[in-house]
């Protein structure tokens, strides 16, 4: 769950949006198995919405689990056979949406345990010698375990570098007048790779 | 807000990416010039009325000579009487703290919260330390005790006397001044590598001029920019948070003592306590707030090295409970404290005083050197009023390796400041719209 009123809206603006292109390029174009792939991350997408509301904290965990892990086994199975094509990224971008599900699969499994470790509050107290600025003190919880913060971290840098490389993908092939769908793909894997690392920075 | 002319033809968009400093230049240029022309009077207000309220101690001094001075003598009234005096004639008020006189001709200040005043101002009471005489009452503003006159510039420059909207206006100087000095200051640091080979014209005199002059107020402008924020009401709230998060924030003394009944030291006797425990200098000292809560006297000096230590004392024994030493905050809090003294020019005297007057006046003159070159790039024919501003689709030469890492660098920034962060995405808006409108108008 996300505290952070503007963060959250944020992450679901994002998530909606990329969700809603994945639905839309699953009835334009593709294989079977890009179909089902562009499925699979409007499910990962709405997940996420879900993951950054207080009211989505209360759903199933194993079933979510079972699920992104099963999507992780059908990302290896396309990146295996090479059954994507360009636009969706091919064998490369298969074999990162394998880690993007387990990551998915993890995130939700492990998040009970990350957000009990962020409870406590902080207050605020003046400046000394400052009226009127107001500065908070120190109050914050103890954070999420240790073994969860090196996963999230490690899963943040990876996810980072991730959106940076599809980013700046989809602008170059913007500016080369590639299909439009393409570069939107690769302008949506990017944010949803970012949208996942802001994700796992709260849980770091 | 320079453009020269090689420039803007080097900005027409092309679909060919260029690598390093040529690619880049053009979207430089361009935020540049519109974040200049966008900020510039809202930086022009902040730096005269900046410029009003550093030398405004100096005026305060003489304007309220009757309240806050008063004839040397020997002998002084109890600090415990002077504030019952001074309570007398607020009956409505809560005492929140005195400060003693720092020297035998100045008088102590009473301060009071009162119902009815704004968030950050008290009702202070005037006294003659040496016969109790009460000297006058005034609304003072914040915690440098400022006179009315300060107060009235100080809520100038913050917010222009409109409350939480005119904020905004410091707000959004505060957010692009550093996006407009660091832009201004690549391009100038770029352009120099260049060689003119003509005799300089009007405009270039003054690009140098403007240039140059940027240059030698980068370091002092990036200081009031950061130090600004800090005050600001969103990215304030940013600043705070991650401070927070980063156990970054300011301490305070513990006030918290055994609740005790019959006793008190008072006021002179915390005053007392903490002086032979060390505590010099000018002092505030803050009655208990609630049974259960200690005296708590703090240091006001603001001037280097900075006498910001703070004591509680018992009430009931005038034993000292916590101490915290300004040499003890965190490095954060030291460096915040310090930027804000060095803002408001109280850290290093008369010295800051004219460093930063010096500063508003040099920014006031490349802000209007600015102005006056894009007027001296308009068209001297035909329809055109102002200046061609530098062309669009400067993005669209910047490889994508390099526009992805700016583009989260901007988002994350744009986050942790949100008035840049929605001016710059309103900006982004209208000028897509404007040219898809152009688009479809040239097909």
């Amino acid at each position: 769950m996300i505290a952070a009123e503007g963060l959250r809206w944020i992450l679901t603006v994002v998530f909606v949006a990329t969700g809603a292109f994945c639905a839309y390029r699953c009835t334009r174009q593709g294989t079977v198995a890009e179909r089902v792939g562009d499925v699979l991350h409007v499910v990962m997408c709405v997940a996420m919405v879900a993951m950054a509301w207080p009211v989505g904290m209360g759903g199933a965990r194993l079933p979510q689990t079972v699920l992104f892990g099963l999507a992780a086994v059908w990302f290896a199975g396309v990146a295996v056979t090479g059954a994507a094509h360009a636009d969706h990224g091919g064998r490369r971008a298969a074999v990162y949406h394998v880690v993007m599900m387990a990551a998915m699969a993890w995130m939700v499994f492990v998040m009970p345990r990350a957000m009990g470790g962020m409870s406590g509050g902080g207050g605020m107290t003046e400046m000394p010698g400052h009226h009127g600025m107001a500065m908070p003190v120190s109050g914050v919880g103890g954070g999420a375990p240790a073994d969860v913060r090196v996963v999230a971290l490690v899963l943040l840098a990876a996810f980072v570098v991730a959106g940076l490389v599809f980013l700046s993908r989809a602008f170059d092939d913007a500016r080369a007048s590639g299909p439009p769908l393409r570069f939107l793909g690769r302008g949506a894997d990017g944010a949803m790779a970012l949208g996942m690392g802001l994700m796992l920075l709260t849980m770091a | 807000m320079s453009i020269d002319e090689r420039e803007e033809r080097a900005a027409e968009p092309v679909a060919e990416p260029r690598a390093g400093w040529a690619s880049i230049r053009p979207l430089l240029l361009r935020v540049h010039f519109y974040a200049g022309v966008f900020v510039g009077p809202f930086l022009l207000v902040a730096a005269i009325t900046g410029l009003a309220y550093v030398w405004a101690p100096q005026a305060e001094q003489a304007v309220y000579d009757h309240e806050l001075h008063v004839p040397a003598a020997a002998g002084t009234v109890p600090l415990d009487q002077q504030a019952a005096t001074a309570r007398a004639l607020v009956p409505d008020g809560t005492l929140t703290g005195v400060r003693p006189g720092p020297t035998s001709t100045d008088s102590t200040q009473v301060i009071f919260d009162r119902p009815g005043l704004e968030p950050s101002f008290h009702w202070t009471v005037f006294v003659d330390p040496h016969t109790g005489d009460v000297r006058g009452q005034l609304e003072t503003y914040g915690s440098g005790q400022a006179m009315p006159l300060r107060g009235w510039i100080d809520v100038l420059h913050r917010s222009l006397h409109l409350g939480d909207f005119g904020r905004l206006y410091s707000e959004l100087a505060a957010s692009w001044l550093w996006v407009v000095v660091l832009a201004g200051l690549a391009l100038w640091l770029g352009r120099r590598r260049r060689k003119r080979a003509s005799a300089p014209s009007p405009r270039a005199k003054l690009l140098t001029w403007h240039g140059r002059t940027g240059l030698v107020l980068a370091i002092g402008l990036l200081f009031l920019s950061a130090t600004g924020l800090t005050w600001s009401q969103y990215a304030g709230d940013s600043i705070s948070e991650l401070r927070t998060q980063l156990d970054w924030t300011t301490p305070s003394v513990s006030a918290t003592v055994p609740v005790s009944s019959g006793r008190d030291v008072g006021l002179d006797g915390a005053r007392e306590a903490t002086l032979r425990a060390g505590l010099t200098g000018p002092v505030e000292v803050r009655p208990p707030a609630a049974p259960g809560q200690a005296y708590v006297v703090a240091q006001m000096g603001r001037s280097w090295p900075v006498q910001a230590d703070s004591m509680a004392v018992d009430p009931a024994t005038g034993t000292i409970t916590d101490t915290l030493r300004f040499a003890d905050y965190n490095l954060a809090a030291k460096l915040s404290t310090w930027g804000i003294d060095a803002h408001m020019g109280f850290l290093f005297g008369i010295w800051n005083q004219i460093v930063l007057t010096l500063l508003m006046v040099a920014l006031i003159a490349v802000i209007v050197w600015g102005y006056r070159m894009w007027w001296l790039r308009r068209p001297t024919r035909g329809e055109a009023r102002f200046g061609r501003p530098p062309a669009r689709g400067a993005w669209r030469r910047i490889p994508g390796r390099v526009l992805a890492p700016a583009l989260v660098v901007v988002a994350v920034v744009g986050y942790y400041l949100p008035l840049f962060g929605l001016s710059l995405l309103g900006f982004v808006l209208v000028d897509g719209f404007l040219e898809v409108r152009r688009g479809k108008v040239d097909a």
